[in-house]
Formats: structure tokens, sequence, C-alpha cells
């Protein structure tokens, strides 16, 4: 799953997925403003089919929260 | 295709979309970035390379006059943030306020469309408290505020301007399918992808034509497309059509369709699997037809793989694949279409056969928007005419002789305000004989014949078959300080090429810089895909070539001493 966050982020914010490290966060990726972390939710929406509640949105600031965003969504299921 | 990979194909066409993008603006008092990519994406996906500038967030008026650059602009005035949180004090506001923000939003209004006045196309959203009274049954005071703001935009805006209704996109999407409140708390940004992909499909035959992509053409197949049944099988009188069958009726609709389509000047074919004979029976002694052999401008009835049938009816009528809508019930058909020919739009006819109508109504919407000129409402039968002509060509031994049999006769209207919509048409839709493929709206037309400062020449074409109507365009931007004038437009529609025509036009546009006292013409070609034919159009009339770069050509003529060279077999008024 973690993969997949990358490839989304590279689709979104349009850099290689290589360069996206597991600890990226908005404070270490230049291109991960907040007009890109709007596209980022939708884009995470469609991908993964969940939801983001309301409390979640401001927290999707980097590959970990946003992993753990995910799992609990998807109740601890192995992705 | 998912979101995030619409994000990165988006990108990819950028690179490979060659020349200059277009500029959009989007203007709004909301964060709206995201549609950029719903807007760059529908226009680059079908070879328009566009770029899509968002304005800085809640500055619509100061934006709106930073727009000289933009060929289209688009303004998201969002009702709820003309105060803040107005969706929800709309009740408890004072009798004074309604009125004064009324008024003081009515001036702003008035002052961006001034400032946008010379965009070639505005789209400017209708004001909408939807969103938050749709569930009350009772008429809020938020409605009557967008009613009169929009009484007041129908009334101010000009012929640039489209007025988009939100409440169609809302009707499409539903409001709580079409709101994000937590992207609207959190950033200001209230829709969701699900709005802007609508909001793009709704708006895209507005945009199209500006970018000279209209579709011209919408051909059919026959055997349960435009009725139901298989002629071959069934016989010409076992098919239904008829207003007692509820499939009938169906087919009924979508004829009814058709024929509402070319009463707006799209070119109405057939394409089919069939013999001839079966479907002329059909067409001209079933009861129940409604579409016709008169309604039907261009025909390949016959065994062929449908896509070397396509692209012959693409260049029997001068047009590209990609002005064409096929309508097919095969799924196998359509599939090898568009491999073979992926610029052609296909439809299938949904196997829920009473989807069928609606479905393809939706569908036709991109047909364009625009003035209807006369030259649409008898297009069909000019094409017809076409045939007929064509038909009368082989019996002549030269070109000349043929010509001269025709009796052709161009009149050249001047400045004429009469035409203007037909003369922006022209500038939108011609893209092979076209010397410059610069794209103008009615209200650049408009103005440009009413300047002392341009000329705007339109021909007019007929010959002893019948009418060609007005099918040539020439612009000249003049400066008589220095007696020079600028050729920025010159286009010949299709339909009367290889005949001389485009001869009288250039001659008679010089006739008339040089009786206006020019004594410089420059030229220009400005190469693109379609228009390689005209490469040499002006060299072949004695301009000289003053700059050369990358297939693009700057000219020049000294109107002194330069005589007509050509069109001794065309008659030409003045008008």
């Amino acid at each position: 799953m973690r993969e997949e966050i990358i490839r989304v982020l590279s689709q979104v914010l349009g850099i290689p997925p290589a360069s996206i490290g597991d600890d990226a966060s908005v404070e270490t990726v230049e291109a991960w403003d907040s007009l890109r972390q709007i596209r980022l939710m939708m884009a995470l929406e469609e991908k993964f089919q969940v939801r983001f509640d309301d409390e979640e949105v401001s927290d999707l600031i980097s590959v970990s929260a946003i992993y753990d965003a995910l799992r609990r969504h998807k109740n601890g299921v192995a992705l | 295709m998912e979101y995030s990979e619409l994000l990165a194909v988006n990108r990819r066409l950028r690179d490979s979309l060659p020349s200059d993008a277009a500029q959009l603006a989007v203007l709004s008092n909301i964060t709206i970035d995201p549609i950029r990519e719903f807007l760059e994406y529908a226009l680059r996906s079908r070879g328009v390379n566009a770029d899509v500038h968002i304005g800085v967030f809640d500055n619509i008026v100061q934006e709106s006059a930073r727009c000289e650059k933009h060929t289209v602009v688009v303004v998201f005035w969002e009702m709820m943030t003309i105060l803040a949180g107005l969706q929800s004090r709309g009740e408890t506001l004072d009798d004074l306020s309604m009125p004064q923000l009324l008024a003081q939003t009515s001036a702003q209004i008035s002052l961006v469309l001034e400032n946008l006045s010379r965009t070639p196309l505005v789209l400017f959203n209708l004001f909408s408290a939807l969103p938050y009274t749709y569930e009350g049954i009772k008429d809020a005071r938020l409605d009557r505020l967008c009613r009169c703001l929009n009484d007041g935009l129908r009334a101010t805006a000009r012929s640039n301007v489209v007025l988009v209704d939100l409440d169609k996109i809302f009707a499409q999407v539903s409001i709580p399918c079409a709101l994000d409140w937590r992207l609207y708390y959190t950033a200001q940004s209230l829709y969701s992808n699900a709005f802007y992909t609508a909001y793009t499909a709704h708006v895209l035959p507005a945009l199209l034509p500006v970018f000279g992509k209209a579709k011209k053409a919408l051909i059919f197949d026959c055997d349960n497309t435009l009725w139901k049944g298989i002629v071959g099988e069934d016989g010409a009188q076992g098919i239904t059509i008829s207003p007692q069958s509820p499939q009938g009726k169906v087919f009924r609709d979508v004829q009814m369709l058709a024929l509402e389509m070319a009463g707006q000047g799209v070119i109405i074919g057939l394409c089919s699997k069939n013999n001839p004979e079966d479907v002329e029976a059909v067409l001209e002694s079933h009861p129940d037809m409604l579409l016709r052999n008169r309604d039907i401008a261009i025909k390949r009835i016959n065994w062929r793989d449908k896509h070397a049938n396509l692209r012959s009816i693409a260049e029997d009528l001068n047009i590209g694949l990609d002005a064409i809508l096929f309508v097919d019930d095969s799924p196998h058909e359509i599939l090898a279409i568009q491999q073979q020919c992926p610029e052609i739009e296909c439809f299938t006819v949904p196997k829920n056969l009473f989807q069928y109508p609606s479905a393809l109504r939706a569908f036709l919407r991109c047909f364009g928007t625009g003035s209807l000129t006369r030259e649409d409402a008898t297009r069909t039968e000019m094409y017809q005419v076409e045939a007929r002509r064509k038909a009368a060509a082989p019996q002549h031994a030269s070109m000349e002789d043929f010509i001269r049999s025709l009796g052709l006769k161009v009149t050249l209207y001047v400045n004429p305000a009469q035409h203007v919509a037909r003369i922006a048409q022209l500038t939108q839709k011609t893209n092979q004989f076209n010397l410059t493929t610069a794209r103008h709206v009615e209200e650049e037309i408009a103005r440009a014949v009413q300047s002392e400062d341009t000329l705007v020449v339109a021909a007019d074409v007929q010959d002893r078959f019948g009418h060609y109507g007005l099918t040539g365009v020439a612009m000249a931007s003049l400066d008589q300080p220095t007696k020079t004038a600028s050729i920025d437009v010159l286009l010949l529609s299709c339909r009367v090429l290889g005949r001389q025509v485009e001869a009288s036009l250039l001659e008679g546009l010089i006739r008339l810089l040089q009786a206006a006292g020019i004594r410089r013409i420059l030229a220009y070609y400005r190469k693109t895909a379609r228009n390689s034919q005209v490469e040499d159009f002006y060299d072949s009339f004695g301009f000289t070539i003053l700059r050369q770069e990358g297939g693009d050509k700057d000219y020049v003529l000294e109107t002194e001493g330069y005589h007509s060279s050509r069109a001794e077999c065309i008659g030409v008024e003045y008008a």
C-alpha cells in the first residue's frame, strides 16, 4: 500500500516516485503545497475508495500519516 | 480514467503538443484551483494546446483587468462569499443590506464585463443559491438575490459572454455530490471532482469552436440505430418505427433529434452495411420514417469496412475526422473504428433502448453554440447541390472549361455588418484553406467591421447549379501613416476549392487596399498540420518572401504596378 500511496503522490505532484521516500511529508517535499493537498485528498479517496473523516482531512500531510489513515479505514486489513 | 491518472496524462499531453498554448483564465472568489487540470485535459486531449491560469484568490475585479492575453476567461463568482457566510445569513440580514449588496455586486459585475469586453469568450456562471435553499419549500431571500443578480447579468452581458447555469450541473450531479464541505472549511474550495467533471463537459461545446474544433457531421448506422430491425432480413416493411410501438417511438425520437441537428447546420449522413436498394426503399417509401433523402447530405451504403467509409465521408465533405460523430448499435463496429480512426467520436446505442434518445441528446451537445447562420439552415441542401456539381465535372475537357461552364459569380461584401456571425463561424471552422488560422468570435468581427483601421471582405459564391453562400473571408489591418496593410485573415471554406475563387478574393482585397491608398501589403503563412496546400499561395500571386522560419513565411507586395493575373473566368461584383 505504501507504494500505491507514493505512486498517487507522484502523479499528483508531478515528480518521480523515486524522489518520494517513506518519510516524505509537506515539510520535506517542495512540490507538496496546500493546493496540491486538495488534489491529493481527492485522488486518495478515489484510488482507495474511502472517505476521510472531517478530523482526518488536515492530518494527511505525510506518507506515514496517510498510510495510518487508510489502514484505519480498511480496518487494518493488509493491502 | 482515474483522477490521479488524468493529472499525469494531462502533464504528458502538454509536452507532446506543438506550438504555443492558448491561455485560459479562471477567476473566482473561492478556491477553484482543481478545475485547472479538468479544463486543460478536455482541450489537450482534443489536440488544443491550452494552459489554464487561476486568478488570484478573491480578486475577480482586479484580475479581470489583467486578461488581455487570454482567449477564454471563466468566472466563478460564488454568492456565498459576496458577504462572509452569506449562505447562512440570508434570512437574518436586515432589509437595508440586501439592496445594498445587490447594488454593490451589480456594479462590480459591470466593471468585470467591461474589463473583459475584448476577450474572445467569457464563460460567466449564473449566480445560484440552490445548494443552500433547495431543501426548503419557501422562496428564500437568497434565491431572490440571485435572480436579481442574474437578471442584471443577462441585461448587461455582451455577445462574447456565455452564461452558464450551475443549477443544470447540480441537477446532473446532485448537490450533496457537487459540494465538499471539508475542503470548503479548510481551504475555501467548494466543489468536488464530480462537479468539475460535469462542468467541463457542460461548457466544452462553447469552448471547442473558439479553437476550431467544432463538430460538423453526425453520421448514423441504420439497422437498430435509426429503426428497429434489420432491413436486409426483415424487409423494408418489417422494420419498426411506428409511433404505436414503444421501440418505434424511441427511434422516432432519435430521428427527430437528427432533424433538429440538421436544422442547426449539422451535416447528417448514413454509413451502413447493407444493399443500397434496401435502405433506399426505407428512405423513400416507409410511411413512418421522419428522416428522408432530403435531410441526408451523404451516404455510404455498402459492404466495405466502416472506417474506410467514414474516411471517405470526411474526404468528400472536406472535414477532419475529428469533426465527425458516429452513431452505431454494434460495439464491435465502434471498437474497430476507434482503433482505426481514433479521432472520430463514437456513440454506441445503449443496450437499454429506452435510454437511447436522452443519452444521445447529451452526447449531441458537442455540436456547439453560437448564432445560427443562413448557411447553417441550408447546409444539407448545399452539399446535395455540390454532389450534383461533382457529377457534372467529368464531362468537361479542362478545368477552365468546367469553371466557365459553371458560370461562377463572386460577390465581395466589404465590411458587412449583416454577415458578422457567418464570418466568425468561418474563421473558427476553416482549417485547410486558411493562411493564418486566426480564430475570431462575433464580437471581434463586429468591431473590425466598424473600425476604420480594418478591412473585412466576405466572398459570396454562386453558379448555375445554385448558391454556395458566404465561403471566403479576408481581413486586413491598415496603417495609413505608413500606407501599409497586413492581411491577418485569408481563408476559403473547402467547398469552392479548385475554382479560382480564391484568386478573386485576394485580388479583390488588393484592389480595395490600393483604392484606400495602401502601397505595401504584408501577408503571412502560418503552417499547421492541416493547411499545407496553401504553402505557396502568396508566392503564386507574386508576393515576395521577407522571412522564413520553421515552415512559417512572411511576405510583402508593393501595390504599385500590380496587375491582376488570373480570374478572367469569374465575374466579381462588389456589395
